[in-house]
């Protein structure tokens, strides 16, 4: 709780500035082929945007799964906003965390660029870093060595295209998107996930989203096989 | 510029009508049967043949193994499974693709097996294993998707389990058995193999599909946690290697005949290790 309260202050604390500041929360309640059952996460997210530049981080916790870590992401995105000959988008550099064990973890590293130019469309493409690793305390029990702790798997192709029915804008919106990238979660290019997402702008500052995600196994590229579903669920505050 | 729409109509054309040979659309949204279904009847098989085991007398040996041989034609699984029998191997492990799921190839597979007793081999199916319906011919043939054998020598017994990814994920039930026995077998066993089609890793850019990001992490704590020493796939046709903990990942070359750099796994067991080679053909 006390990482959501600093987040939350450090955010609050600059909003003095010419700002923008964005706080999110959403929980997740799914179920897939390894989760044993029910999963109830709960990420609180917080954006600060200066001009054309703008930092967000977020924090994922499972109340209810098969994962024995309670903190179980964490990631950080620093963002500047570009347009050349009238087409904007934003460069984002990322780095990820996700403690899926209590003998491992994995991390991300990338840079992606998302585009809103056209009015009813959203894309996001660019690539990624992952390391799976051991920690500390599982290679001194399994006798690991360092040097046999880590396994990367470089320049995987992240994307995300999303078609709306309104435009960006408007104060209602209902979306489709392929993708293989989640808040805490980076798929293989070639593993793409479903999803339908609704948003309703309540007041000026709040709005409320819902989301349903499809996962299908080798979907598109091998002998497909059901592998989860979850609905999510959350508001977006700009303070 | 019409011109050029309809030549690229036509190339597009042209590349989507001869693979539809070996690739079924179908299989890309959806399966005959789920990967569940496929445990069902593997536990079914399982309960009604038991598993193998194998005794040697010797304290060290070999286990071949090949993947993606996709026949069609069968030059390198002839050259397989003859070098097998030359070399001594105690068995062969056939690690999916082996056919493109044509009840045709399920037939001309069936003529070039060895009899069991002249070779013992073992089989996992891949995804062109299960497209055309594929498990029909299957299952026959080769009866449980998923179970495991053991090698029993003068100084200790080792386990190697084979895994059903062919549907591009376990399934909670074959995950669950595979999670139980090694909970409850792996400790009776010096050393551990896991067979299995999909590679888990993506060792180099690729659009060969590896599992869902959240069953490849339960992978990486289940060998971990039991002290897995290799993992065998196939799936990506080119051959790699990697060290996570203290599993040693191999992804092998395609067997397939038309594939210039064709060539089969050798594990070499010894009473400390599992070592790997791979063999040109």
């Amino acid at each position: 709780m006390k990482y959501i309260v600093s987040i939350f202050l450090v955010l609050i604390s600059f909003t003095g500035i010419v700002a923008q500041v964005q706080f999110q929360t959403y929980f997740d309640v799914g179920s897939n082929n390894v989760s044993e059952g029910t999963f109830i996460k709960n990420s609180y997210r917080g954006n600060y945007q200066h001009q054309k530049y703008s930092i967000e981080s977020g924090l994922q916790f499972d109340w209810l799964s098969n994962n024995p870590n309670t903190l179980t992401g964490f990631d950080i995105i620093g963002s500047r906003e570009f347009s050349i000959k009238n087409f904007p988008f934003n460069v984002k550099g990322f780095f990820m965390l996700n403690r899926f064990s209590d003998l491992a973890y994995e991390t991300n590293w990338g840079i992606k660029a998302e585009t809103r130019k056209l009015d009813h469309f959203t894309v996001i493409l660019g690539t990624n870093f992952k390391s799976y690793k051991i920690n500390f305390d599982a290679q001194e029990e399994y006798n690991i060595s360092k040097s046999n702790s880590k396994l990367n798997e470089n320049f995987n192709l992240v994307y995300r295209v999303s078609a709306y029915l309104k435009p960006h804008a408007h104060n209602w919106n209902i979306g489709l998107s392929i993708t293989n990238i989640d808040y805490y979660v980076i798929n293989q290019s070639t593993n793409p996930v479903f999803n339908i997402r609704g948003k309703y702008k309540v007041k000026p500052q709040l709005n409320l989203f819902m989301e349903a995600w499809y996962k299908q196994a080798g979907m598109l590229n091998i002998n497909a096989n059901y592998f989860g579903y979850f609905f999510r669920g959350g508001i977006k505050w700009n303070i | 510029m019409e011109y050029l729409k309809n030549k690229l109509v036509l190339a597009l054309l042209a590349v989507v009508l001869s693979s539809c040979y070996e690739f079924e659309m179908r299989g890309f949204i959806t399966s005959y049967e789920s990967v569940n279904e496929r445990f069902e009847q593997s536990a079914e098989w399982n309960q009604q043949n038991g598993f193998t085991e194998i005794n040697i007398q010797e304290n060290t040996y070999t286990i071949h193994a090949m993947g993606d041989s996709h026949i069609g034609s069968t030059d390198n699984l002839d050259i397989f499974f003859k070098q097998a029998k030359d070399k001594n191997a105690t068995a062969v492990v056939l690690v999916g693709d082996i056919t493109t799921g044509h009840e045709e190839d399920y037939e001309t597979l069936k003529k070039h097996l060895p009899e069991k007793d002249s070779l013992m081999y073992f089989a996992v199916p891949g995804n062109h294993d299960l497209y055309f319906d594929g498990w029909e011919s299957y299952y026959p043939i080769f009866g449980s998707s998923a179970y495991y054998f053991v090698v029993n020598t003068p100084q200790a017994s080792d386990l190697f389990i084979c895994l059903d990814t062919g549907g591009g994920t376990l399934g909670d039930k074959q995950l669950a058995w595979f999670k139980k026995l090694l909970e409850t077998q792996r400790s009776n066993f010096r050393h551990c193999t896991v067979l299995t089609h999909n590679n888990i890793f993506r060792m180099h850019p690729t659009t060969s599909t590896n599992p869902m990001v959240e069953e490849i992490q339960v992978y990486i704590d289940l060998f971990t946690r039991h002290n897995v020493n290799c993992v065998v796939t196939a799936h990506d046709h080119t051959r790699n290697s990697d060290i996570l903990g203290n599993t040693t990942h191999i992804i092998m070359d395609a067997l397939q005949d038309s594939n210039n750099n064709a060539s089969y796994l050798k594990l070499n067991v010894t009473e400390t290790s599992v070592d790997f080679s791979f063999v040109e053909i």
